[in-house]
């Protein structure tokens, strides 16, 4: 809680912006929020209305969001595609949380005609609408997003549709097997020919990795790949007419910068880990612990603008600030390598390059570099590490190197986390540490220093206040006794000169 | 010295200061007298720069105060009519503040100098704040001499002043004045205006009235002598003796004490006595009296003679 | 009088009234109460980091002592500019400010040395924070970062331009009461507006179109976007911001926005004396 006073008292005089913390959050589509308040479900009049339903591109995946009349500008992420589509849908204003809601399942008209894009006012595209898909072939959380137009949609999702079909297959193959391996397990049980657990599992049959990837249905929509800019955005229906309220800004933006966060966890408190996000933050630290650093690819977007984009309903920023957003596309190879049989293999962090944005290439492998007074020292390779909660009544845990954890009989799980270790003793002084490749270059906006804090917030620190003190008394002082000496002075002349 | 030329002030709500007209001659000392509310403030304020004229001209030392300023300033010493201090200062640091702002040379000696010549010396290291008010004028005093000015301008410098402080800020004048200063002082308290000034300029409702010296004023109101005459006895014939005579333009008899008023154009006061010996009178004491600053200044500012008076006086 | 010389005169005129007023702040108690409350308040925060950080065991931050620099900065500048609006108000007000006008004082050289006063206080007052964060850093077994040199460099911009807000109010008012009235009521509406517009941003309008409090949301919005480039306390954040982010270009903008702010409230304060005048 303690954190969390300061920024407050620091919004009251503007040093912050209080929206921020306020900021109204994913303007879902659905009406789950008016099923759940069943009694104000009648205060809400629907109306036909013409929306841009946007699937906006934030990083890492697509937000499907939608933009009512009462929204007067599209912000979208710039050299990526996105989608738009024009829609004649319900809408209703729902005051619970201030904004504008879609009723979809009630009508979704695809609207005829075309897309302009204006910039200057110079018309520079017009797009008309086409099938489109979007894909996580490893699943939405990790991954990259892949867009499919026109007749690639389609076959696209064919394909989705029969690799669901073979997992479905697959699984219930494996039901089927597992039913005939218990049904023979118990028989050798019972005859007796089971003598060790290892021979069970052995030939245990194996459960088919889960279906991660994930698609959406081929719809229509218009796809937008613009460079960075800020255009006008208007729909031409068939008849050449523009559609009411279809014109907006629309402004296309990159990140300011890309650098590397880290999400730290202390080892005395596992559960709360902290996230650093800016580049050459300070990390201060507790002496005599020990922290692991997760590494992550960021991006810094305009507040403003990011925000708009997830969500487009919430209110205007008076005082847009940077807003770092972080991205999971750090690989580890080996962590396939993870299963039953227990052999894991040296891992290796390995960090991804989207072309233009990050310095590293892809397959590159990265250590910690740590610079101790402006000294290199041995550098700190990334491990996988487990958890192991301790029995009994001493509660606690420990986190054990993935290897030791295994020798420890925790086979059938695969690693907590994988992170960079390093352990602050308490004679540590300026450290800083960085990634750094396997060709020598460092990452850029990798960069942390950590400060081993070795005092506490004792009441010592109030001695810091005996200076002002100690200077006020000082000179004033000074003035009383200088107009002591001054009227003694002038007491002692008026006597002579009497 | 001091010159103006339709010198006007005007606010939303009244005309302050009306197309005045001034000249204050080197070494002179002049009076600035008026009402309550007749201007002089007003006029003294936009002589000093402190409140921009509406309209017309105004020069000292020759030149305005926009082409010279801070010359002008660094001749100028003034007493306002409540001595200002600031609180945090002693007496001392307080002179010494502003000798440092008109760059005395020699700061201490000046200082002491002064506040010996006043009697504050002793009081140097107390706050203004805890002087008696007459304390504080006579530091305002010094104050306004420090440098040395060429012009002193005093507005009601004696005011609220018992008669000891009085006695002691004329004296300070009279210094001045010996020495050469051209004195302005503006009041409303006549007599010490009647003792010191030179000239004398009657301001009365944003309007100068008249400037010259005593005797020309007096002039201006009155062309007639008065004389007191006190006799042993009064015979019947005197008052018609006295009718008689051309040059008395009215007497009156009051038990042994007669009011002669004369015609000022010549001394007529032999003839007068010759007149009253002869109607049988004994003469006992004779007195001439001039009309008083008071008196002069009671009969400018009445409305029904600056009404008779209107451009003539000036 | 050549223009060298009423400049040479200005400047000693200024001088000595800068004179007067440094002494007088100098060797009065106020500011060392002052600093003494407002250096309380930066450790308390620091404190309170710092128990975090034992119990937690870890803070990433930029720096741990920027966010309480930035109150004692605050409380000092709001100070100082007060001081400067009741000082020259009630130097008016009292007619001391007449009586330096009986002499070689002009708008210029009466502007530039109570400016210049509260500025050098000010400087000294940010050289004491200095020497005392060093001794907190020093208990606290925290090191203080380079960006902290930095932060100081903007602040004594920021609080140059605040400053020249309280001597501009005071040369337009008729009074201490008014002066301070004003005064107060601009940061008072500054922090109402603020907190005005993030509480208005909650409240749901009971219908949807041509709302009145729509219409609030956004009147305040603006409001508070001129505020954003008017007020000082959004420069000094702002600038530690970008510096933070090594955006030096943006931080040297700050600082020369500030600059141009503050030359533009003295001048104005010059002029607004011009016309206001001396006498109450």
């Amino acid at each position: 809680m303690r954190k969390f006073i300061a920024p407050i008292l620091l919004s009251l005089f503007g040093l912050m912006t209080m929206d921020t913390n306020v900021r109204i959050v994913a303007a879902e589509t659905n009406d789950d929020d008016k099923r759940d308040l069943p009694g104000l479900v009648d205060k809400t009049e629907k109306r036909e209305e013409f929306v841009y339903g946007v699937n906006a591109y934030n990083g890492t995946l697509y937000q499907g969001v939608f933009h009512p009349p009462s929204v007067d500008t599209i912000y979208l992420l710039a050299d990526t595609i996105n989608i738009i589509s024009p829609r004649k849908t319900l809408i209703y204003y729902w005051a619970v949380t201030n904004e504008y809601k879609a009723d979809f399942d009630s009508m979704n008209e695809d609207l005829p005609g075309a897309l302009e894009i204006r910039l200057n006012g110079n018309l520079v595209l017009t797009v008309e609408p086409t099938d489109y898909v979007i894909q996580y072939p490893e699943g939405i959380t990790q991954g990259a997003a892949e867009v499919y137009l026109g007749g690639a949609a389609q076959r696209k999702y064919g394909e989705w549709e029969e690799a669901l079909k073979a997992y479905r297959l697959e699984v219930s193959e494996y039901y089927e097997a597992s039913r005939n391996w218990r049904t023979e397990l118990t028989d050798r049980v019972q005859s007796g020919e089971v003598t060790s657990e290892d021979d069970v599992l052995v030939s245990q049959p194996m459960r088919p990795a889960d279906f991660l990837y994930s698609s959406t249905k081929v719809f229509r929509g218009v796809p937008l790949n613009l460079p960075s800019g800020k255009y006008d955005i208007q729909m031409r229906n068939d008849e050449g007419k523009i559609v009411a309220d279809s014109v907006k800004k629309l402004v296309v933006f990159q990140s300011d910068r890309v650098g590397v966060g880290y999400t730290v966890i202390p080892e005395d408190k596992w559960t709360t880990p902290e996230q650093t996000y800016n580049p050459g933050e300070m990390l201060y630290v507790r002496s005599n612990n020990t922290l692991y650093l997760e590494p992550f690819f960021e991006s810094e977007y305009n507040e403003q603008y990011f925000t708009h984009l997830e969500a487009p309903q919430a209110p205007n920023f008076v005082n847009s600030d940077w807003k770092w957003v972080k991205e999971d596309n750090f690989k580890i190879s080996g962590s396939s390598r993870w299963g039953r049989s227990g052999d894991a293999a040296d891992v290796t962090f390995i960090g991804e390059r989207r072309p233009g944005r990050h310095i590293n290439d892809e397959g590159i492998g990265y250590d910690m570099q740590v610079i101790e007074r402006g000294m290199i020292q041995d550098p700190i390779e990334f491990e996988d590490y487990m958890v192991r909660q301790n029995p009994g009544q001493a509660l606690g845990y420990e986190i054990l190197e993935a290897m030791e954890g295994l020798s420890q009989g925790m086979r059938e799980r695969a690693p907590d986390f994988s992170a960079f270790e390093i352990v602050v003793r308490r004679s540590l002084q300026d450290l800083q540490v960085n990634l750094q490749g396997d060709d020598g270059a460092i990452l850029g906006g990798s960069t942390r220093t950590v400060d081993v804090v070795r005092g506490t917030g004792s009441t010592n620190l109030f001695l810091a206040l005996i200076l002002p003190i100690a200077l006020g008394i000082l000179m004033v002082g000074y003035r009383r006794y200088s107009l002591k000496i001054h009227r003694e002075k002038l007491a002692s002349a008026t006597i002579e000169n009497s | 010295m001091i010159s103006t030329r339709n010198l006007t002030k005007t606010y939303p709500e009244v005309e302050a200061v009306k197309s005045v007209t001034l000249n204050v001659r080197s070494g002179e000392v002049y009076g600035f007298l008026g009402p309550n509310g007749a201007g002089k403030s007003t006029t003294m304020a936009m002589l000093l720069g402190l409140i921009k004229p509406t309209s017309g001209e105004l020069s000292l030392f020759g030149t305005s105060l926009q082409d010279d300023y801070f010359a002008i300033k660094n001749a100028i010493g003034v007493v306002g009519e409540n001595p200002y201090f600031f609180d945090e200062m002693t007496a001392w640091e307080f002179l010494s503040f502003h000798a440092d702002i008109f760059m005395v040379e020699g700061k201490e000696n000046r200082i002491n100098e002064l506040m010996e010549t006043v009697g504050l010396r002793q009081y140097a290291n107390i706050r203004p704040s805890e002087y008696s008010r007459g304390m504080r004028q006579k530091l305002s005093f010094v104050r306004a001499l420090l440098h040395k000015p060429d012009l002193l301008m005093l507005d009601e410098p004696v005011s609220g002043l018992d008669p000891h402080g009085i006695r002691q800020i004329r004296g300070l004048i009279e210094e001045q004045k010996k020495s050469g200063t051209t004195i302005f002082i503006s009041s409303h308290i006549l007599s010490e205006i009647e003792r010191t000034a030179d000239r004398i300029a009657i301001m009365h409702k944003g309007k100068l009235l008249v400037e010259d010296n005593l005797d020309g004023l007096r002039y201006s109101v009155d062309q007639s002598v008065r004389v007191n005459v006190e006799v042993a006895n009064v015979p019947e014939a005197l008052s018609r003796i006295l009718s008689k005579i051309p040059h008395i333009v009215d007497h009156n008899i009051d038990g042994q004490h007669i009011e002669i008023r004369l015609d000022a154009s010549s001394d007529y006061r032999a003839e007068l006595s010759s007149a009253i010996t002869a109607s049988g009178a004994t003469i006992i004491g004779m007195e001439t009296r001039k009309a008083s600053l008071e008196e002069t200044f009671m009969t400018f500012t009445d409305d029904n003679v600056i009404g008779l008076s209107k451009g003539e006086v000036q | 009088m050549s223009d060298t010389s009423k400049i040479y005169k200005q400047i000693q005129t200024a001088m000595t009234i800068h004179r007067r007023d440094f002494r007088i702040a100098v060797f009065g108690p106020i500011i060392y109460i002052m600093s003494t409350i407002s250096i309380t308040i930066g450790i308390v925060i620091i404190r309170n980091y710092l128990s975090y950080i034992e119990s937690n065991g870890l803070y990433p931050m930029p720096d741990l002592f920027s966010f309480p620099y930035r109150w004692v900065i605050i409380l000092t500048g709001v100070y100082l500019a007060f001081s400067a609006v009741v000082a020259i108000a009630r130097e008016r007000e009292s007619g001391a400010m007449e009586l330096l006008f009986y002499g070689p004082v002009d708008n210029v050289s009466y502007v530039i040395g109570k400016y210049s006063a509260q500025l050098i206080v000010y400087c000294l007052l940010i050289i004491l924070y200095l020497v005392c964060f060093f001794i907190i850093s020093n208990i606290a077994g925290v090191q203080i970062p380079a960006s902290f040199f930095m932060m100081m460099l903007l602040s004594l911009f920021t609080g140059a331009y605040l400053i020249s807000v309280g001597v501009f109010v005071s040369t337009i008012s008729k009074s201490v009461r008014s002066a301070t009235l004003v005064f107060l009521t601009l940061i008072a509406s500054t922090l109402l507006i603020q907190a005005s517009q993030a509480w208005l941003s909650n409240v749901a309008p009971e219908s949807d179109y041509y709302n009145p409090v729509l219409l609030l949301q956004q009147l305040l919005g603006w409001v508070q976007v001129v505020l954003t480039w008017l007020s000082p306390f959004s420069y000094l954040n702002y600038g530690v911001n970008e510096m933070l982010r090594g955006n030096m270009i943006a931080f040297l903008r700050v600082l020369g926005l500030s600059f141009v702010f503050c030359m533009t409230f003295i001048v104005s304060s010059i002029i607004g004396l011009k016309i206001r005048g001396v006498r109450q």
